[in-house]
């Protein structure tokens, strides 16, 4: 059965794929449960809550709300930093929507031209949802530069103005530009990144942070649907059992019980 | 018809191509390793097409904005005479090696670049005084905890106290690199279970507008 195994799928992507199987099915598991009608419950993640006080701050003070996914280097495409990217689009939704019930004008600056049709679409259905026609020029491509997009993105900030700031996506250095950029100005940031270097920035310089993983989570924080909150809690499920391998790996090391190991490289 | 093409369409192509490449990087199969390599391949043509409507685009729209003399038009004529100074000098002579790209890359863009991200110093500074006050015990630890890994970073203190460096070391080599890896984990499992939900269309979102 191994032999076949071996024959059939790439070495050293085995476990993986059992990984990976064994994901979907927890998550899915979770899916049905909740459909079912288990009950789940969410901790509070005062960076969500907190976008209709920023777009009501926004409202208050007749200037418009800033939105920005971040940096990738080659686009949507990359690997590592394009997933986070489109995350933040996900919660550009609940940023242009909460902005849209209280007429605020919303910008959305963008270092990625293959996203701007994602967030165009995105804005103008929030916007037609409360009955609102979406703010002309709302969706801006600035540049893929990394510094081209940070010049583009701080002299917005002077000139237009923006009460509130949410940054959520990846980001690098440009994370405390943007941030000590949008203190300077007086507006309310909030910030969100899963990017582990910048998570400080963040924590140090933002009013309101989103952190890590709970970027990814956000859509199930806001909607709460049977689908999405099934997948948070089949990922919890998941972290108690790469917990578990972690101090099993670690005890088989220590304990010269090397088949453990093996397995999991297989 | 128009749901179809504007959601429904885009999202079976792409949940196609993700069940090809993600099987293609599991199994062993040379027809999947060649229609994988295929997509990749048309997604590179795709992104260069992009990239020439993408040029023509930025044409029409400065163009339009210098002829209403919107706000800003002169930068918008600058940008035009840059943009075509920089594309004919890349396309004479090799990319890179045109004596015109060259001198515009090193006097001109890299030079910006590097002044625009040298502000970060600047931005470290004011988070820092706005960060590190010690109003609880956890604030406090932190705040001596930067102390050590400061010192550990400028080469004159290390001098003055070396056994500090040692304090500094054991920081950021020992004590952040367990919670770092924890919190890679943990961000990797939101992102798989990110991945899931978008492929087996249970977050269409990303396709922009609301299910």
């Amino acid at each position: 059965m191994i032999a076949i195994i071996r024959q059939v799928l790439i070495s050293g992507r085995i476990f993986q794929l059992i990984f990976m199987v064994v994901t979907i099915i927890t998550i899915f598991w979770y899916i049905e449960a909740i459909k079912r009608g288990k009950v789940v419950t969410l901790r509070s993640i005062p960076a969500l809550d907190a976008i209709d006080e920023a777009t009501g701050r926004c409202a208050e003070m007749g200037r418009p709300v800033h939105f920005t996914p971040g940096y990738t280097q080659g686009g949507l495409y990359n690997a590592d930093m394009g997933p986070q990217v489109m995350a933040g689009l996900v919660i550009l939704q609940k940023v242009a929507s909460s902005a849209a019930k209280r007429g605020v004008s919303i910008i959305v600056s963008l270092n990625q031209p293959e996203a701007v049709p994602i967030a165009e679409e995105t804005v103008r259905v929030a916007y037609a949802n409360e009955g609102a026609v979406s703010p002309p020029k709302a969706v801006r491509f600035i540049s893929t530069e990394q510094y081209a997009y940070v010049a583009g993105v701080l002299s917005m900030y002077l000139e237009e103005r923006p009460a509130a700031n949410v940054l959520m996506g990846f980001f690098w250095s440009e994370s405390l530009q943007f941030a000590e950029g949008s203190n300077y100005i007086g507006a309310m940031t909030i910030g969100g990144t899963a990017s582990a270097s910048q998570m400080a920035f963040f924590a140090a310089s933002c009013d309101y942070f989103l952190f890590g993983e709970e970027l990814f989570a956000a859509r199930a924080y806001i909607e709460k649907a049977p689908d999405l909150l099934g997948s948070i809690v089949g990922q919890d499920i998941l972290r108690i059992l790469i917990l578990a391998i972690t101090v099993l790996t670690w005890l088989a090391g220590n304990f010269k019980y090397t088949q453990l190991v093996s397995f999991l490289k297989m | 018809m128009s749901n179809i093409l504007r959601r429904e369409l885009p999202m079976t192509l792409a949940a196609a191509i993700v069940l090809i490449l993600f099987t293609d990087y599991y199994f062993k199969n040379d027809i999947l390793r060649t229609t994988a390599n295929t997509l990749v391949n048309w997604a590179v043509v795709a992104s260069a097409t992009a990239a020439g409507v993408g040029v023509l685009n930025v044409l029409i729209r400065t163009t339009r904005n210098i002829q209403k003399r919107e706000s800003y038009w002169y930068l918008d004529i600058w940008m035009l005479i840059m943009m075509v100074v920089v594309a004919v000098g890349g396309v004479i002579g090799a990319y890179g090696t045109s004596i015109l790209y060259t001198w515009v890359m090193q006097n001109i863009y890299l030079a910006i670049d590097a002044t625009i991200f040298s502000m970060v110093v600047f931005d470290i500074t004011a988070a820092f005084y706005r960060t590190f006050r010690v109003r609880s015990i956890d604030a406090a630890i932190l705040v001596i905890s930067a102390f050590f890994v400061m010192i550990y970073n400028v080469p004159l203190m290390g001098g003055l106290f070396p056994d500090s460096i040692a304090i500094g070391s054991w920081v950021v080599n020992i004590a952040s690199v367990g919670p770092t890896r924890a919190l890679t984990a943990v961000t990797a499992i939101g992102l798989i279970g990110f991945a899931i939900r978008i492929l087996l269309m249970k977050d269409k979102s990303i396709f922009g507008g609301v299910d």
